[in-house]
């Protein structure tokens, strides 16, 4: 079980990924192709803050998650005054600068050779530089942003969220900010990714351009669709879904080149049939079920009294 | 003055090539509004396919392109009615479409590199096609002046296909109102599917282009389409002639701002372009200058209202 342990933190860190792109995606209807991106900026702007420019690992964090939400409201933005369709260009343009960005500017980012040398936080007098202190951080960060996301959700603000994505004219007509809720919700959604850009930097000591391209943000897309991207924890467990699947595929013994392929294919296949099947994801609905159920026994106990008297 | 002048040959050779994705992108999303991201797909269909088949078996290249082209047709047209359609059918708007077509892409593609290895492909044409022709003191192969042909031809005849034709009126007709097309008695389906094979056969040229210039390789009609929706975009959704001319302007500007840019930065210098275009003109070059007769749909003042149906979340097969 030590593959596992292995890939718990990343599994703790794609979960935020996956929900911070689920605000976007399942909540807000922005379909967002620069996820893995702005995983990219957040992890590249602490790597270099605290390598090569010495910055207290905290400064450096807090650093991370605001230049992450900048660039994010920077997408945003122009591309919101209209309407969807720009917002995918937008972002697949955003999203191939910034990887052309990580691996050509070399004199900063280290270029294709990547960046190592990265450390681990000391806070507080504790050090998180073990592996098992360090999946205990990564554990109550991601569980306290995945907690945070899903009281965004359900909070007034989540709700003008839903409002925008089911009918954004009706939305407006009501007098909601339309335009300033989406940029404030990708600005929060952003920082959320870079955060979990810093964590993946932390967990790996080294980053590589090659992380943040646009098949990963295509990855992530996918944890959010399986998972369910109408709920928030769903889209988290989605993110684990997809990072087991390679470990299956180990199994099969192929070649690295070969098992990336037909991981990527399996993906799209995913894809596709979920849309066909079951396009709120595995875990989409399994709440109102649970409520429906819940529910049931409800007006059953109800009858029963009815019956009684 | 001849790097510049070179440059701008480069670009327009590579203007034609996005302008002929674009068109493609821009015939069917002005008429479907579907966000089609697997016509990258179709394009690496014929790319591999013709590879493959030229060099793994003892079929002369030409046959190859034949069936690369005919195999990239058919998927684009099987993708419509085996799943866009289906999908609409039940419910599903732009949102859901997008997400299957992209499933389509990265299944397709990650197909061919499980097949054909990750590495870059290209068939040989031997010396007549790559040589190159001198004007003055640039110069291009002759492959390249085929294919700025080929896209001329390619636009020439779509707006001759759109205007005088029955099936241009009919593809014009379903653009502007699916729901009157369907209450005239004609199948906006079938108007959808001639679109379709028309594009897919347009862009499988492009994949056999691509495979016999500079190879394909993973990504290759992804850069491509992503261009090609930048082009559409700030060409105006539903103008094809307004995308073919962004796409012109996008192959020149990468080219050209290498005079002063190094070249690893070039794509970067389009999108950011782009970025600062749309923020100043929200509805693309084509307001500037209207085309009458070859717009597909809505005028400039309806647009907004128009493309906010295409990327909406899904709403299909709700169960809670």
């Amino acid at each position: 079980m030590s593959w596992f342990q292995d890939l718990l933190p990343l599994i703790f860190i794609y979960a935020m990924l996956a929900v911070s792109l689920s605000l976007l995606l399942g909540h807000t209807g922005v379909f967002s192709m620069a996820h893995a991106a702005l995983f990219g900026v957040g992890a590249y702007t602490y790597g270099v803050l605290t390598v090569k420019h010495g910055v207290p690992l905290l400064l450096a964090c807090l650093a991370a998650v605001v230049a992450c939400a900048l660039v994010s409201a920077l997408i945003a933005a122009p591309s919101l005054r209209v309407s969807g369709d720009y917002f995918v260009v937008a972002s697949l343009g955003a999203q191939v600068v910034i990887s052309d960005v990580l691996s050509n500017w070399d004199g900063v980012t280290g270029g294709p050779a990547g960046l190592p040398g990265i450390l681990r936080p000391v806070i507080a007098g504790v050090d998180f530089s073990s592996d098992d202190s360090f999946l205990l951080l990564v554990a109550v960060i991601s569980c306290l942003t995945v907690a945070v996301c899903a009281w965004v959700v359900r909070s007034p603000f989540g709700r003008t969220l839903h409002a925008l994505r089911d009918d954004e004219l009706a939305a407006a007509a009501m007098g909601k900010p339309t335009r300033r809720v989406k940029i404030i919700v990708a600005t929060f959604a952003g920082g959320v990714a870079g955060l979990a850009g810093v964590l993946y930097s932390q967990y790996f000591f080294f980053l590589s351009p090659d992380t943040f391209v646009l098949s990963n943000s295509i990855t992530v897309i996918t944890m959010v669709v399986i998972g369910g991207m109408y709920t928030v924890t769903g889209s988290a467990l989605g993110a684990a879904v997809i990072l087991l699947l390679p470990e299956l595929l180990k199994e099969l013994d192929l070649e690295p080149s070969t098992a990336a392929a037909l991981q990527q294919m399996i993906f799209g296949a995913l894809l596709i049939a979920f849309m066909f099947v079951r396009p709120r994801g595995i875990f989409g609905g399994v709440t109102e079920i649970a409520r429906r159920v819940r529910a049931g026994q409800g007006s059953q106990t109800k009858g029963g009294s009815v019956a009684d008297a | 003055m001849t790097l510049f002048w070179q440059l701008v040959i480069n670009g327009i050779v590579a203007g034609a090539l996005y302008a002929l994705v674009a068109l493609g992108f821009a015939l069917i999303f002005g008429c479907t509004r579907h966000f089609h991201i697997a016509h990258a797909a179709v394009m690496a269909t014929a790319a591999y396919l013709t590879f493959a088949l030229s060099e793994r078996t003892e079929l002369p290249l030409a046959v190859a392109a034949v069936i690369g082209l005919a195999a990239a047709t058919l998927l684009g047209v099987v993708v419509l009615r085996l799943i866009y359609l289906p999908l609409e059918r039940r419910g599903g708007q732009g949102f859901v479409l997008f997400l299957v077509s992209l499933g389509v892409l990265i299944l397709v593609e990650n197909g061919f590199t499980l097949w054909l290895g990750a590495g870059t492909l290209r068939v040989d044409l031997g010396g007549a096609l790559k040589r190159p022709v001198d004007l003055g003191s640039v110069s291009l192969t002759t492959m390249q002046l085929i294919l700025v042909a080929v896209a001329a031809a390619a636009f020439a005849g779509l707006r001759l296909l759109l205007r005088r034709t029955g099936l241009g009126t009919d593809i014009r007709a379903l653009a502007a109102n699916a729901e009157l097309v369907r209450i005239l008695g004609r199948s906006p389906e079938r108007i959808t599917t001639a679109v379709y094979a028309l594009a897919s056969v347009i862009a499988g040229l492009v994949g056999v282009y691509q495979v016999a210039d500079t190879g394909i390789a993973p990504g290759v009609s992804t850069n491509l389409i992503i261009f090609a929706f930048v082009a559409v975009i700030l060409g105006g959704i539903g103008s094809v002639g307004g995308a073919f001319a962004a796409a012109m302007l996008l192959g020149l500007l990468q080219n050209v701002s290498q005079l002063v840019i190094p070249s690893e930065w070039s794509i970067s210098v389009v999108f950011l372009c782009f970025l600062v275009l749309i923020t100043l003109l929200p509805s693309g070059l084509a307001p500037l200058r209207q085309r009458r007769g070859f717009r597909l749909a809505a005028p400039a003042g309806d647009r907004t209202a128009a493309t906010s149906e295409s990327l909406r979340p899904a709403r299909v097969g709700e169960d809670g």
